[in-house]
């Protein structure tokens, strides 16, 4: 701990070690986010072309907010990885608890989520000219597939704005039970990746829609993982009381 | 203590990057906003009125639609004719059905989608590429062009027939 504190005296191995960690946990989190950003630019060609005046009114806004889903799916993934393993990957990344970045990069996941359709209801309003927001925030899942699926994607956003408030207030008012309402964000992934890979731009061009499946199977095999920890833990609990 | 500043550190660079990402994003479209409303895209890509474009069709012209939207959108409704090729296909799929076109018209619901249609067309070499005046299959459908697909029913077939009668009675 020592050699840690001091180490712009000493590069001890141990802090070596915890800094090549620490690099590539965030170079891997941060290749979810990037790499379907790559195939996006490559997509839609050169992007100084929306600073210019050659596209219809709200194009701008609406080729914004596709890399804000991808971006905010991406953290989405990450967060859940945090929350469902945070002790393992806390020790591992040399953090006495992940608690503080959980809840930061919780709030900046938030940010991207809400990003993504306030840059739709921009586009379809400067597409319209007039304050367009139902669409977005309220669809109508009866009316066509598209519209279907815009549901599934704001349903998946108040899931998680709900998981996040129990997360921010449930502490003090639910010290008991806020997780069990926290992991509505699980639910929240899962009707995200719906949403995406039925109507994403880029989520069935590869590699993005690999990666699209990799986070979901990952999701489903982390959550397995965690029941299991989870139901071992109280096996041993209950042995140790009976011994 | 040192150790506790480190957190610090790395979270406002979180902050930061998520700042300056938010700005990237919101300023094209800021730019817009202020900037107001200006037609000069049109002369990249022509916008043509949803009835010349019936007449057009009705005439004998070769006017190919291509439907970028997704293939369950296209079963539900669609202009009758059009070609279903989803925008995610449109980057690297073979374009030679549209040789010989008097006119390609990329379309989707409002033509977010149907624009970057036409772009990719564009940018692959197409001729004669053209949008929707008023945007996309809804500007279609609110001036009283038939559509096929299952929501109603008609065929392709079906719909062109009614599109030919529609454009022929003149109203």
């Amino acid at each position: 701990m020592t050699q840690l504190v001091n180490h712009h005296l000493t590069v001890s191995p141990a802090h070596r070690s915890l800094l090549g960690r620490r690099t590539l946990a965030a170079s891997v989190a941060g290749g979810l986010v990037v790499l379907p950003l790559g195939v996006y630019l490559w997509a839609i060609g050169p992007l100084g072309y929306y600073i210019g005046s050659e596209f219809p009114a709200g194009q701008s806004a609406y080729i914004m907010m596709r890399p804000a889903g991808h971006i905010a799916f991406g953290l989405v993934f990450i967060q859940l990885v945090l929350g469902m393993h945070a002790r393992p990957i806390g020790r591992w990344l040399g953090l006495a608890s992940m608690a503080p970045l959980h809840r930061r990069l919780g709030l900046v996941t938030l940010w991207f989520v809400l990003l993504h359709p306030l840059l739709f209801v921009w586009a379809r309003s400067l597409r319209s000219g007039q304050f367009d927001f139902i669409v977005t925030f309220a669809p109508n899942p009866l009316e066509n597939y598209w519209e279907r699926m815009l549901f599934v994607g704001a349903l998946a956003m108040y899931a998680l704005i709900f998981g996040v408030v129990a997360a921010l207030y449930g502490p003090r008012l639910a010290p008991r039970y806020w997780r069990v309402v926290h992991s509505v964000n699980v639910l929240a992934f899962g009707l995200a990746f719906w949403h995406a890979i039925s109507v994403g731009s880029e989520t069935r061009l590869q590699p993005v829609e690999a990666l699209h499946w990799a986070m979901a199977v990952s999701v489903c095999a982390l959550l397995i993982l965690r029941f299991a920890r989870a139901a071992s833990e109280r096996l041993r609990g209950a042995e140790d009381r009976s011994s | 203590m040192a150790s506790r500043r480190k957190p610090a550190l790395s979270i406002t660079i979180l902050y930061g990057i998520a700042t300056a990402l938010t700005a990237a994003m919101a300023m094209p479209a800021a730019i817009e906003t202020f900037r107001g409303r200006s037609d000069a895209w049109a002369s990249v890509t022509p916008r043509v009125d949803a009835r010349e474009l019936g007449a057009r069709v009705a005439a004998g012209e070769r006017v190919v639609f291509i439907d970028v939207r997704e293939p369950a959108e296209f079963a539900e409704f669609r202009i009758p004719g059009a070609l279903a090729m989803p925008l995610r296909t449109l980057y690297t799929c073979d374009l030679s059905v549209l040789d010989g076109a008097d006119l390609v018209v990329a379309y989707c619901l409002k033509d977010f989608r149907g624009f970057e249609g036409s772009k990719t067309l564009i940018r692959r070499g197409i001729p004669n590429v053209a949008v929707i005046d008023g945007f996309g299959i809804k500007t279609w459908k609110k001036q009283g062009l038939p559509v096929a697909g299952t929501f109603n029913g008609k065929s392709d077939a079906e719909a062109r027939a009614e599109l030919m009668a529609f454009v022929g009675g003149g109203s």
